[in-house]
């Protein structure tokens, strides 16, 4: 059975009602807000009222694929998880890969919205139209592998796809992770913890439609040539299949952003220990793997030496564990990730945590008997990320107090300075005071610190499209608000960030435009992503999120970089900020005017 | 892929880079400098190119200098997030 593209629909599953619905979707909404990110964030602003409490009956939680997300276009695999974030209080919207959400458009949806919540563990079984809500008890308390593989075994069909929670989404730690496909994530701003809040194990989906378009011979014509452009460059046709992301590793380090100790420095000495490098001369990297429809395969598969396996660690995660804990034991780094994986926690919140543990235990300001006699988290500890891993999971010991994220942890010792957030989240493995460009991207994120909302390390550090001077101030703000529009419009159509190393604005228009018949200009793709990023931005206004939170650490803004190629530096937000709300035409204290309202047609 | 590293030994004070990779890259008995640079001779798009951490393209390109004890770090095209 076939579905055209432009005929879309929306899952409604009432967990307080135990009511399933489905409802077509505007095709003129799609026209503005494309799919994914961007139209599943309209449907929430307008059903979800600004100041619901992230874990109460009234937030609701969107499976949101993006319009082209089980199309052969090149990674066409995106799906992405839209409510509002406990961690942040902003509007959460966290993006995986895999397999899940191109099977999900397969049986013939584009979202699915989760309202109310149950009083028992359940999980939701969808086989094309068919959609049932079952009981869950018996994997509740059950990690995200066992769920997956008795999930799969009730269902009956090894084809199908799981997307689910571990115990951490279940304990409502606030970076609780949504996993599929095992090894996937849904990691950034606490969605696992929204679904354990809605009693919500998982989503279990086969689908076998397949979808139509108006013309298949041009879009297969047009997703032809950008897989070709995909192949041939010389990151996502090399760089990325060969290196992975891991590669990152001794590039940040050698230009002097690469995250140590909790920030308190720009380079690690024991880079080679833990780098992607290492990862291969240590033969744990058997191979690697690709998602749904894509070219480029940067995903990692491990095996180490006794015997467990799984996908990663990738750059971020090898990071959180490593440099940022101090910790040069590759094997203990890949650990954490696996239990990551499993627990269903974010790994780049889990890991930069437990750093900020170590910093202020260190320094003296967590005392020894709060430890109740656990591990004692000492930077370079491999113990440490371990314990304290499983510890914030099951919110045991003082790992209940680390379940509420950095901040919540480091203000209840009286020291807020030393958790490297913004908005609440944690920074991704980049220090700001090394790429001025990147910094301003994590200080106005919409969903707190993140480098994937426009990931200003490509011009300022990789030269690609064109290499920036890492502490230049001039222009940036510019080039920091076309990132971010074009992230929206990428993320919406439901397509890796990878694919922007190699194709740009032009080559998005017309894979989109191909499937849909849509007649977009270059300007008009740009002003959807730009419509999506004031969109949350409203929202996140409305929510108690204010202009002054577009802010840094203290750290990067006062105390100059103390090592390294990026010695002396520090973030210049003073300057940087008013350049980039004049760019957004927002007011000068960074509110967004009707006037840009009304442009946008929000 | 592996971690190397050369030393290249020289009787000047300062050479270029451009002279540098030539020296290096017969050193390694290995060709790498066809992945890095064009046909032209120009670094090509994504290569990483680092005396002491600082970008070449922001000093003086492959014309840059290279004196006694810097590290230059060479990265064929790559990324990640």
């Amino acid at each position: 059975m076939g579905v055209s593209i432009k005929d879309n629909k929306l899952l409604r599953i009432n967990l307080t009602a135990n009511k399933i619905v489905v409802e077509s979707i505007d095709l003129d909404l799609v026209k503005k807000y494309l799919g994914g990110r961007g139209l599943a964030s309209k449907i929430f602003v307008d059903e979800v009222s600004p100041d619901v409490d992230p874990y109460s009956e009234e937030n609701k939680l969107l499976f949101a694929n993006g319009l082209l997300s089980g199309t052969t276009a090149p990674t066409g695999g995106r799906y992405m998880v839209i409510t509002k974030g406990p961690l942040t209080g902003t509007i959460a919207s966290s993006n995986s890969g895999g397999f899940f959400g191109a099977e999900l458009r397969k049986a013939g949806y584009l979202i699915v919205l989760i309202e109310g919540k149950s009083d028992k563990p359940v999980y939701i079984s969808i086989r094309d139209d068919e959609v049932e809500i079952k009981d869950a008890t018996y994997l509740w308390g059950k990690d995200t592998h066992f769920t997956t593989d008795k999930m799969l075994e009730e269902f009956g069909d090894k084809h199908a796809r799981v997307s689910c929670i571990g115990p951490a989404g279940e304990n409502l730690v606030k970076f609780a992770a949504i996993i599929n496909d095992k090894g996937r994530a849904a990691g950034r701003t606490g969605v696992g913890a929204v679904m354990g809040s809605k009693k919500l194990k998982g989503i279990i989906v086969r689908g076998t439609k397949t979808i139509e378009f108006d013309d298949k011979a041009k879009f297969m014509d047009v997703v032809k040539t950008k897989i070709d452009i995909l192949r041939k460059d010389a990151i996502t046709g090399e760089g990325l299949p060969k290196l992975g992301t891991k590669v990152l590793d001794n590039i940040i380090n050698q230009n002097g952003l690469y995250p140590t100790k909790n920030f308190q420095f720009g380079t690690f000495e024991s880079v080679d220990e833990v780098s992607g490098e290492a990862l291969v001369e240590k033969k744990y990297l058997q191979t690697n793997k690709a998602c749904f429809a894509c070219p480029i395969g940067c995903g990692r598969v491990v095996t180490l030496p006794d015997g467990s396996d799984g996908e990663g660690p990738e750059y971020e995660t090898g990071w959180a564990f490593g440099a940022d804990c101090g910790v040069k034991d590759l094997v203990a780094i890949t650990k954490a990730n696996f239990m990551c994986n499993q627990l269903g926690l974010d790994t780049i919140s889990t890991g930069s945590t437990i750093a900020s543990l170590m910093e202020l235990y260190e320094k003296g300001y967590v005392p020894k008997e709060d430890l109740n006699n656990s591990t004692e988290p000492k930077f370079g500890s491999s113990e440490a990320i371990i314990y304290y891993t499983k510890a914030i999971a099951y919110r045991e010991g003082l790992g209940d107090k680390l379940a509420e994220g950095s901040y919540r942890f480091t203000e209840s010792y009286g020291h807020p300075e030393f958790s490297m957030t913004v908005k609440k989240q944690e920074i991704p493995a980049y220090d700001p005071r090394g790429a001025q460009g990147h910094a301003l991207e994590y200080a106005t994120s919409n969903r707190g610190a993140c480098h994937v909302r426009g990931y200003m390390i490509s011009p300022e550090i990789l030269g690609v499209p064109e290499k920036l001077e890492t502490q230049k101030l001039e222009g940036k703000a510019g080039w920091v608000k076309t990132f971010q529009d074009l992230t929206a419009v990428i993320d919406s159509a439901g397509l890796c960030l990878f694919t922007s190393f190699a194709l740009g604005a032009d080559d998005y228009r017309e894979l989109i435009n191909a499937a849909t018949g849509f007649n977009l200009t270059t300007e008009e793709t740009m002003q959807i992503g730009e419509r999506i990023w004031n969109l949350e931005r409203i929202f996140n206004l409305k929510a108690g999120i204010k202009p002054e939170d577009d802010t840094l650490p203290k750290r990067f803004l006062n105390d100059p970089m103390p090592d390294g190629p990026q010695k002396g530096a520090v973030v210049h937000l003073d300057k940087l900020l008013p350049e980039y709300y004049k760019v957004r035409g927002w007011t000068n204290d960074g509110h967004v005017p009707e006037n840009k309202v009304k442009e946008l047609d929000i | 892929m592996n971690i190397k590293e050369v030393e290249v030994d020289t009787e000047k004070e300062e050479i270029t880079i451009r002279e540098v990779l030539n020296i290096a890259e017969k050193k390694i008995g290995k060709p790498f400098l066809y992945k890095m640079l064009n046909k032209d001779g120009e670094i090509m798009r994504g290569t990483i190119i680092l005396i002491n951490g600082r970008n070449i393209l922001h000093i003086n390109k492959l014309d840059s200098v290279v004196h006694n004890k810097d590290i230059v770090s060479l990265f064929p095209p790559g990324g990640g997030g």
